[in-house]
């Protein structure tokens, strides 16, 4: 250590569905896709929310993705 | 039921307020930043021969395109006379906060070239949709054994 900043690294990414946390399990480059990233989450379980078209969205160091959808049952 | 799903995420987006516009390939937003090393779209190079890449890493000339940013080469993933798909460079330096950077498309050679811009900040995560044109912008998720779960027409079938 020379006394230089240590790099701060980001926390892995957490995708949301509605406002439910999903339990990220993976988060790397997408293989042989330059240019796309890869995220392994679990579904949480969202109490009173029934099955069906579902709002995700992922928060990463602090910045908020746009809302897409997956369907859930 | 608890079911693990695997979402693309170009961790990027950029627009510009002017007539050329870069976007994330992914989420096609136009209202939000691209970051380094991000899928992106920029539309209309009516010069452009069209072409897929199926090499890598990227070349930074395709159909006889090449895109500068930041005077930086692109990776370019396809092009055709609607749209260029390419990655923002990881030399580009990228800030906290946006800052806008030109990107020139152009033939080999020089002409004509396109000039727009793109606004790019070190973070910029962006879900990758399958159909931009459909309302409920369909995520391009998939189930643990990777199987699609494409938008049911009708109930789910899936796990």
């Amino acid at each position: 250590m020379n006394g230089g900043a240590v790099p701060e690294i980001p926390k892995p990414p957490t995708v949301y569905f509605h406002s439910w946390p999903g339990e990220t399990i993976l988060s790397s480059p997408a293989p042989g896709q330059p240019g796309l990233w890869l995220v392994k989450v679990r579904v949480p379980q969202m109490t009173n929310h029934s099955s069906g078209a579902t709002p995700i969205t992922v928060l990463f160091d602090g910045v908020n993705s746009n809302t897409a959808t997956v369907w859930v049952q | 039921m608890n079911c693990l799903h695997w979402l693309g995420l170009g961790l990027s987006l950029a627009t510009a307020s002017y007539a050329q516009v870069i976007v994330n390939a992914g989420a096609f937003e136009e209202s939000r930043p691209v970051a380094p090393n991000s899928l992106v779209a920029f539309g209309e190079f009516a010069e452009a021969t069209p072409a897929t890449a199926n090499t890598l890493p990227l070349p930074v000339l395709l159909g006889g395109v090449e895109v500068l940013v930041g005077g930086e080469p692109a990776g370019i993933y396809s092009v055709s006379k609607t749209q260029v798909n390419f990655v923002i460079p990881a030399a580009v330096p990228a800030l906290r906060y946006a800052k806008r950077f030109p990107v020139v498309i152009r033939t080999n050679g020089g002409s004509p070239a396109v000039t727009a811009y793109a606004l790019i900040q070190d973070v910029s995560p962006a879900i990758l949709v399958r159909d931009a044109g459909d309302a409920l912008r369909p995520a391009a998720a998939f189930n643990a054994d990777l199987s699609q779960r494409a938008r049911p027409s009708q109930p789910d079938q899936g796990n």
